[in-house]
């Protein structure tokens, strides 16, 4: 287990972040209203291009690998695919039909539709419309509060949804020969499982076989649902909350969240999950000169009393909001990128062996 | 005519609170029962075996009387301050990451009326359990709609 | 009381740690708003439970966590009457420049002598533990700053009373 690359594309927090198909370009939102995109230039990262549509915060960006596409979503009530066109980007208009911001948005495993988590106690799953060149929606309106989190089922059907009255609900989505029949069809609301959380459901995922929903709960837990005998198992654990998962295989999960660090979680014995350990051991800066000379250096320079050293000690400096699954396969990851408040990405390299051996020491 | 001005429209819409089950006459039992327990248990001076059972039900129902209340939280509390300091490490080693959760649930509690009980002893309180069970203890106390 | 200045501070450092964990929330009662959730208060399920931290019946601190927002209170301890009109004083002085201040309220919650209310975007912009920190040494220093205050008050009004009844001794 190693930092691969750290990479400080800007100095201010980065809201979310996605790569695109073979690593060579990444969307980011700096926390503003804009997607940056930046290219990979003989390792650097360079500005590209920049896609101003919305009218306030982006909150979710994913980029769909095997068409090429971008989805953005806002606090603007507004989402936005974004095609290539020569060297820039074109926006294709989403009708949404919401009336509060939209907060997480991910394109279904066939790319074919995306669902959009909404402030409006609602999801709304987008299908394109051929005649009219646009995304219509189809809600699915059983929520009690603000949607947090969600993610697809790789059957490309079923979507599990986490939301802020800490719960979270499995949902059928409708199947797509249904959508082209044509036939004029209401919601999507056949809701196939609820289970209550212990706190805001910050994130959800599917295992790659999807049998088992992950997801985190803000009272520092990470629960699971096996949905063939509708059993949860709980970890709750001693760090802060977690905001993200990314299941690496069908026994190994990612955490990442408020203690700027990756986390590891092994299913040791079937239903039976433990928390192994941090994955960034983290050392604290060498000092090479003494302390007594420090002291008095600062204190000639800054006129400060103390040495105050305010980074810590793991890679990331501030919350790690966002993670992806940047080499492998869905059911073997060998690489995930992780990026945070700080500004920064990191691309890590995981092999399972060498994190457990690390980790048992 | 100004009540209807003063109606909550969206009550349909707001969130509720889940819907505790009813505190029926055997729950009151279980209550009165613990704080027995916890008491004899610190007259015997075994307060080991009185944290332990001061902390083996999860909550205290909101619809439970608050004499009943009152009662279960100022035992569990002198079972606490009972405790010397020397051997609050001790006791805190012996109990599961969840009853260090409900202790610290007691914990706050405690502290929210410095003028009834003894605060620095639970700051000591605080700190040890702090020391075993994580930032996730405290997270937990915070996130946690069933409180004490 | 000094040896329970440390494990208290230590308490309160603890649960604003775990209190100021904070995410961008945008409005669901108002579409296009990003108001501090704690201040708002009207959408019940994004609201922590509020915890205080008491180390006798005259300091203490009250925080009430939110998704988005932590609001901290502190009762600072005063004594005598003096001290309760420098401490009234000083953080009146503060408070009038809450502003340049960032984190700092306008008015403090009932009961208590200074609130700051520190938000996600708080968090995004500086260090969380330094945050952590600055409110620590806040607490350690009102206490010093209204000692201090009270001496020189005390040292003052001996000289202006000594000068102003040397007219009648000479």
């Amino acid at each position: 287990m190693s930092v691969a690359n750290v990479f400080q594309i800007v100095k201010c927090p980065i809201t979310c972040h996605s790569f695109n198909k073979n690593r060579s370009e990444v969307a980011i939102c700096p926390n503003t209203n804009e997607i940056h995109i930046y290219k990979n230039k003989g390792g650097k990262w360079e500005l590209d291009s920049v896609l101003k549509e919305h009218d306030k915060l982006i909150t979710s960006i994913d980029w769909a690998p095997e068409t090429d596409r971008i989805v953005s979503c806002s606090q603007d009530r507004n989402a936005y695919v974004w095609k290539r066109v020569g060297n820039g980007w074109e926006p294709t208009l989403v009708i949404l039909r919401i009336n509060r911001a939209a907060t997480v948005v991910k394109w279904s495993p066939q790319e074919n539709k995306f669902a959009v988590g909404t402030g409006a106690k609602n999801v709304a799953v987008c299908y394109y419309d051929e005649r009219n060149n646009w995304w219509r929606s189809i809600h699915i309106n059983k929520l009690r509060s603000t949607v947090l989190s969600l993610d697809w089922h790789p059957d490309n059907l079923h979507l599990a949804v986490g939301t802020a009255d800490s719960k979270v609900r499995v949902f059928s989505t409708i199947s797509d020969e249904a959508i082209t029949s044509n036939k004029k069809i209401k919601s999507a609301d056949t809701l196939i499982s609820e289970n209550k959380v212990g706190g805001w459901v910050h994130g959800v995922a599917f295992s790659p076989s999807g049998n088992v929903v992950a997801y985190i709960g803000h009272d520092s837990s990470l629960s699971f649902l096996y949905r063939d005998t509708s059993e949860v198992v709980t970890v709750k654990s001693k760090d802060l909350p977690y905001l993200s998962l990314l299941f690496t295989d069908e026994r190994h999960v990612i955490t990442i969240g408020y203690d700027c660090c990756p986390i590891l979680f092994e299913e040791t014995s079937p239903k039976n999950w433990k928390n192994m350990g941090k994955l960034d051991q983290g050392e604290k800066k060498e000092e090479v000169v003494s302390n007594a000379f420090n002291k008095f250096r600062q204190m000639d320079t800054r006129g400060q009393e103390n040495n105050d050293d305010s980074s810590l000690p793991t890679t990331h400096q501030n919350t790690i909001n966002d993670i992806r699954m940047y080499a492998g396969t869905r059911d073997n990851v060998t690489s995930f990128t992780t990026s945070g408040l700080d500004g920064k990405i990191v691309v890590w390299e995981f092999d399972l062996a060498t994190a457990l051996s690390k980790l048992k020491i | 005519m100004s009540a209807n001005r003063k109606l909550n429209v969206d009550i349909d819409e707001d969130f509720e609170e889940e819907v505790e089950a009813d505190v029926g006459v055997d729950n009151l039992a279980k209550y009165n029962s613990l704080c027995d327990d916890v008491k004899s248990n610190i007259l015997k001076g075994d307060l080991s075996s009185a944290i332990k059972r001061a902390v083996s039900e999860a909550f205290i129902s909101k619809k439970a009387p608050q004499d009943i209340r009152e009662r279960c939280i100022s035992t569990v509390i002198e079972a606490m301050c009972a405790v010397k300091t020397l051997e609050i490490p001790t006791i805190v080693k012996q109990l599961t990451n969840d009853e260090l959760d409900i202790l610290m649930k007691f914990v706050y509690v405690g502290m929210a009326s410095p003028e009834v009980y003894n605060s620095s002893i639970l700051i000591t309180w605080h700190e040890k359990i702090v020391n075993v069970a994580g930032l996730g203890c405290i997270v937990r106390v915070l996130t946690d709609r069933n409180t004490v | 009381m000094s040896n329970t200045l440390k494990p208290y501070l230590n308490a309160v450092k603890a649960t604003l740690t775990a209190a100021l964990c904070l995410e961008n929330f945008a409005s669901q009662l108002v579409e296009r708003h990003n108001k501090p959730e704690v201040e708002a208060g009207s959408t019940k399920e994004v609201l922590l439970n509020s915890v205080v931290i008491s180390r006798n019946e005259n300091e203490k601190v009250l925080i009430e966590p939110s998704i988005n927002s932590v609001r901290v209170s502190i009762k600072i301890k005063q004594a005598d009457e003096i001290e309760q009109i420098l401490c009234h004083k000083f953080t009146r002085f503060l408070m009038l420049r809450a502003e340049n201040f960032v984190i700092l309220r306008k008015k403090p919650i009932e009961g208590y002598s200074i609130s700051f209310l520190i938000t996600n975007f708080h968090t995004e912009q500086m260090f969380k533990h330094k945050l952590v920190d600055f409110i620590i040494q806040f607490m350690e220093e009102v206490d010093k700053e209204i000692s201090e205050m009270k001496l020189s008050l005390n040292a003052r009004a001996r000289i202006v009373a000594e000068e102003y009844l040397k007219q009648f001794s000479g």
